[in-house]
């Protein structure tokens, strides 16, 4: 029986950041500058070297590496708080993801040499995860890797990365060594090393993503993470993190749109009363709730499990397949009841439904969750 | 049992040539959502040619433009252009200003005004909704007074389609403030979108669409553009609205995008297999075909009983289901074609050619002309008699 609550340090961490994001990260900074024609916000810069001057980028790395040391349960604090403002900066892609591959998978020295950088917010490093047909299982990318006498040369492409333009270094899954199934190697690959092309694309997700093309990009041997063939065992978790907290950002940003759905549901007047006192409305806005409510407890449990390495894999997965959806629901939800207003570009609603759109499919949508949950009850009933 | 289609071949395959031969690949794109000039100009061009062949008018009267054929034939008709997507343009005019025109317009009305929709001399725009009158319509506030043989229209409507490129505003306002009832003392006008004392400011949608704010300051209406009579706004509505004769087939205009999307299952390979061959992909696309074919059967049960002058209760539940499965299309399609399905535009790597991100934005404009909470109610109420 878990007792979800933030503890002291948690919740005085969390209203912190309410407070900081509430003054410093307005709605209308996320519209981009040719707004309504250009609706993708930029790299939020001030925000991010606030974050990472507050010590919040670095808040799960090691603190022997410049971190914070914190586990899974505190960023979740924080990450709600992060997905409530709608931050534009890639904290989770960074900090989590690729700074947890690093931490796990690292050397010394490259440890030593790369997190410091990176929470301090100095050393921009993105993961590229998502394959050429939009495969969100890493293994089956077709980017590949070649020995040559002074290192790799990488080859293939990664359509679909969030915050490329801002990039020091890609964090690069590949197959190695003419082995095109299996497990992947990862490289750390510098955003300048010529045969890097990146692309800006154009979408509705509300985060810049743009292609990273590699053209036979060769890297030294001191490009490897980890140990060639092994990538999984270190980006699984960082990725299965990285959902958890997506899943905490979810819920905050569901509770502002909450906020949003049933403050114009109480003042919008048709037939002479509020629509908030028709069934139909009042369904919608529960079920809103529901959804953004049960999101963060499961987040937080979730966290917990990771936390404790307690032997729940299946309980974190039912999570992120929980928490993907209502990522779906909780915009839904909220469209039905605004309408034609919600519709309208001048109405902020749209900024929280571009970007859970995102963070539905990023690292893994509700049925990829669903799938691997699936895989680990058929074992667990066959055992 | 009879198959109303039968003995119609003839008429489908001479609607299946003009689409052929006009509308190029690339053209079909749904307008209300696109404001690139090249796409208006073409559209208005498409519905030009479409009214040349007099299917504006279809089921009309010769007298007012029209070819007197069958509602069968406008069905046909219409179910071939939207299974093309065809970008037609008017449809306010087309649809709701000719249904109440013939309902209820003065004899030089019809006399004038269809013809003028007919040959797309006049494009119009829906002046039904204001900023505290959306389905509650009969809160509406717009007003017009009588001045000489003209009336003066005040206030504001919104979320305006097309505002800004439409000759006439199908505008309700009220007429008689003394009225004891709210949805009595309200009348329909035409009013000129460019007469002294309109301003149009646009309100952008977040498809990409241009929706717009009408302010009307003392605009100068002639009596001439009172449609019928005065203080008879609600009975013309509830008439037209709902048995304008231009049925909603939203159904057919999902299967251009179905046949696009199981192409791209065909084609593209996760997980080491072809999309199609996957059970999951299956199944939703399975789902989308039921919700498809379950349209198809009350759109033709609707049509059938205009036909035989029957009640029917097909079409409210078809507005019900028709609203509900546009963001359920939107989502499985996603569901099946994964992130790459975020990007727009011409990029290599976007899924669909970039139109799945756009058809889940446009989902979220399923409130036009009624919420699908709204169709409940009128389902809840008006089908089964509950009370209000």
């Amino acid at each position: 029986m878990l007792d979800t609550d933030f503890d002291a340090d948690q919740e005085a961490l969390r209203l912190v950041a309410r407070d900081f994001l509430a003054a410093t990260v307005p709605l209308g900074s996320l519209r981009g500058p040719d707004y309504p024609h250009d609706v993708q916000p930029t790299f939020a810069s001030e925000t991010w070297r606030a974050v990472a001057d507050l010590g919040w980028l670095g808040l799960g790395i090691p603190v022997e590496y410049g971190g914070g040391g914190a586990g899974l349960t505190t960023l979740c604090a924080l990450y709600g708080e992060l997905g409530r403002a709608l931050v534009s900066a890639p904290c989770l892609e960074v900090a989590v993801v690729a700074g947890g591959v690093i931490a796990s998978a690292g050397t010394e020295q490259q440890k030593t040499e790369l997190l410091p950088e990176l929470c301090a917010g100095r050393l921009v490093v993105i993961p590229t995860l998502v394959g050429e047909n939009g495969e969100i299982d890493v293994r089956e990318t077709v980017t590949s890797a070649e020995r040559t006498d002074e290192g790799w040369r990488l080859t293939g492409t990664k359509p679909l990365v969030a915050y490329a333009g801002s990039a020091d270094l890609f964090l690069v899954p590949a197959h190695a060594g003419g082995d095109a199934a299996g497990d992947v190697s990862m490289f750390l690959v510098p955003a300048a090393a010529p045969g890097v092309v990146v692309t800006s694309l154009p979408s509705m997700s509300g985060v810049p993503l743009s292609a990273v093309e590699l053209s036979g990009v060769t890297v030294g041997a001191d490009a490897v993470l980890g140990m060639p063939g092994r990538g999984m065992d270190h980006l699984a978790p960082a990725m299965l993190r990285g959902k958890v907290l997506r899943c905490a950002e979810i819920a905050g940003a569901g509770e502002r749109v909450l906020d949003i759905t049933v403050a114009y549901a109480k003042q919008r007047e048709q037939f002479g009363k509020p629509i908030g006192q028709y069934q139909a409305v009042q369904y919608l806005c529960t079920d809103l709730a529901m959804a953004t409510r049960v999101t963060q407890l499961l987040a937080r449990q979730a966290s917990w499990i990771l936390d404790e390495q307690a032997p729940h894999e299946n309980r974190v997965r039912a999570a992120l397949a929980y928490g993907s959806d209502a990522a779906r629901q909780i915009a839904h939800c909220s469209h039905e009841v605004l309408a034609g207003l919600g519709f309208m570009v001048e109405h902020d609603l749209h900024l929280f439904t571009r970007r859970l759109k995102h963070w539905e499919m990023d690292l893994g949508d509700a049925g990829h969750h669903s799938r691997l949950l699936a895989d680990l009850l058929g074992a667990s009933a066959a055992s | 049992m009879v198959d109303l289609r039968l003995g119609y071949d003839d008429w489908r395959a001479e609607v299946r040539q003009f689409l052929a031969d006009e509308l190029p690949p690339g053209k079909e794109f749904y307008l209300d959502y696109d404001e690139a000039e090249h796409k208006w100009d073409f559209a208005v061009e498409f519905t030009k040619k479409v009214s040349e062949k007099g299917w504006i008018g279809l089921t009309w009267p010769r007298a007012y433009g029209g070819l007197e054929r069958s509602v069968v034939e406008q069905y046909i008709l219409l179910e071939e252009f939207h299974r093309a997507e065809a970008p037609l343009l008017n449809l306010i005019g087309w649809s709701l200003t000719a249904g109440m025109l013939l309902y209820g317009g003065t004899e030089e009305q019809k006399a004038t005004m269809l013809p003028e929709i007919a040959s797309m001399k006049t494009i119009w725009a829906e002046g039904l909704t204001e900023p505290g009158a959306g389905s509650d319509l009969a809160g509406l506030t717009t007003s017009a007074v009588p001045d000489g043989d003209d009336w003066l229209v005040t206030g504001q409507k919104t979320y305006t389609t097309f505002g800004s490129r439409s000759d006439l505003l199908l505008a309700i306002v009220r007429t008689d403030p003394s009225a004891k009832r709210r949805h009595e003392g309200l009348s329909f006008f035409g009013v000129d979108l460019r007469a002294p004392g309109v301003t149009v400011q646009p309100l952008w949608n977040i498809a990409g669409g241009r929706q717009n704010h009408i302010f009307m300051d003392q605009v100068r209406v002639p009596a001439s553009r009172l449609i019928g009579e005065v203080n008879r706004g609600w009975e013309y509505i509830t008439r037209s609205f709902y048995t304008s004769g231009v049925p909603f087939l939203r159904h057919s205009t999902m299967e251009r995008k179905y046949r696009l999307l199981t192409a791209y299952c065909t084609t593209a390979k996760r997980g080491g297999r072809l999309l199609i061959d996957d059970p999951e992909v299956r199944g939703k696309l399975a789902e989308i075909d039921i919700m498809m074919e379950v349209q198809r059967v009350l759109a033709e049960t609707g049509l059938s009983d205009t036909v035989n002058g029957r009640r029917s209760d097909a079409t409210s539940i078809y507005q019900v289901l028709a609203k509900e499965s546009i963001p359920r299309f939107a989502q499985l399609a996603f569901e099946i074609v994964g992130p790459l399905g975020q990007l727009s535009g011409e990029s290599p790597y976007a899924a669909l050619h970039g139109e799945l991100q756009a058809w889940y934005l446009q989902a979220f404009g399923n409130h036009a002309a009624g919420t699908p909470q709204i169709k409940r109610m009128v389902l809840a109420t008006r089908g089964l008699g509950l009370p209000k």
